[in-house]
């Protein structure tokens, strides 16, 4: 047999052992294991540890077991607690809800209280003429005019006026040189 | 007939739990009588420690007491039980991660070297029947093999080969998919396969 057909079969070999396969399943199997060695030794070790397994002894409970526990129970502040409207929710909607979306109850719900949170809310700040989640256009303005500041102060004109020069544009000469040309 | 007998059991737990809704204790002890071998057994196979199984198991029936009016009635008691059982084992593994096996009553001692104290206490006795020394080695062998399994993959086994439930039952104990079961058990038996490998041809 070739292991790519031994792939294919070996998960259903559990329940196969297991009888827990359809009967075109279990056909499959039977037939994939009458020309495999490997799958039949796999399947013939399942069966064994499943035995195994099944064989331990069965402990007991101490004798005092049930007294006990009626003893906790008579405790006056354990009774059957009255179902949560949580869980009644649950039921109900297990009971109603299309099988696909059954499965995911917390989700739903989730998702349900976004909606009735996050809609309001985003209205509320977007502003109630503007389509949601669209803001209002806001053009960027600079706070300060740079032209008004330079003549406001001289030394600040002066410092610009350096900074825009054909000497500050030039590179930079070695620095070690220009001091000894200082000194 | 034991289609009769079976909706008989089925109607007859069914009016203990309405019962046990209204505090009635009668049916409680009834229900726990019925059903208190069952979880010990599996609590038991689950933690392997005799006292922490009787402390769940304790607790899986006052949790069914207190909460038994948010029993759904589409499953059945003993599937609701083992679902609690499951939880609250998952539960102490966690609270208590090194625990298993520490207190249990039929693990292998081990001593410093490695050397298995308890096989070799049994083995010297030579009135010891050897048949009762080979299985009770093979049930440790079996119990320390379990112990291995992640406890999801142990959950499923159990309650497969120990509690004799079918796939379905044990999808819906554990509140998994079908598929997922069929993956737990597969792993567990080829887990299984390779610790016990030794005595499999027994």
């Amino acid at each position: 047999m070739n292991e790519q057909s031994c792939q294919k079969i070996q998960p259903l070999l559990a329940p196969f052992v297991d009888s827990e396969t359809s009967p075109q399943e279990r056909e499959q199997v039977e037939r994939h294991l009458q020309g495999c060695a490997v799958c039949q030794s796999i399947v013939d070790d399942f069966a064994a540890t499943a035995r195994l397994v099944s064989t331990l002894p069965t402990p007991t409970l101490s004798a005092g077991f049930e007294a006990a526990l009626a003893r906790r129970i008579a405790d006056s502040s354990l009774a059957p607690k009255p179902v949560s409207l949580w869980n009644k929710l649950l039921a109900w909607w297990e009971d109603t809800a299309p099988n696909g979306v059954r499965v995911a109850p917390t989700f739903a719900v989730a998702a349900v209280m976004l909606l009735l949170i996050g809609l309001p809310t985003t209205w509320l700040l977007t502003g109630r003429n503007v389509p949601l989640g669209i803001t209002k256009q806001v053009v960027a303005t600079p706070t300060t005019d740079a032209a008004s500041l330079v003549a406001s102060d001289p030394a600040i004109a002066e410092l610009w006026d350096e900074h825009r020069s054909f000497a500050a544009a030039q590179p930079l000469g070695d620095p070690a040189q220009s001091l000894g040309e200082e000194n | 007939m034991l289609a009769t007998w079976s909706f008989a059991v089925t109607t007859t737990d069914a009016s203990l739990v309405s019962r046990c809704q209204n505090a009635d204790l009668t049916a409680f002890n009834t229900l726990v009588s019925r059903y208190k071998d069952k979880i010990y057994r599996y609590v038991y196979r689950m933690t392997g420690s005799a006292d922490d199984a009787e402390d769940l198991t304790q607790e899986v029936f006052v949790r069914m007491y207190t909460s038994i009016n948010g029993f759904r009635r589409d499953a059945s008691i003993s599937t609701w039980l083992y679902r609690i059982a499951g939880n609250l084992c998952t539960d102490s593994f966690r609270k208590n991660k090194n625990a298993r096996f520490d207190t249990s009553l039929d693990a292998p001692l081990e001593s410093a070297d490695g050397d298995n104290a308890a096989g070799r206490e049994i083995a010297d006795e030579s009135n010891a029947p050897d048949t009762l020394f080979g299985r009770k080695e093979l049930s440790e062998q079996i119990e320390t093999a379990l112990a291995k399994l992640p406890p999801k993959l142990r959950s499923a086994v159990i309650l497969h080969d120990v509690e004799g439930l079918a796939y379905d039952e044990i999808a819906q104990t554990e509140g998994v998919p079908l598929g997922t079961i069929k993956s737990r058990i597969f792993n567990a038996r080829a887990a299984l396969r390779e610790s016990l490998k030794n005595y499999l041809s027994a």
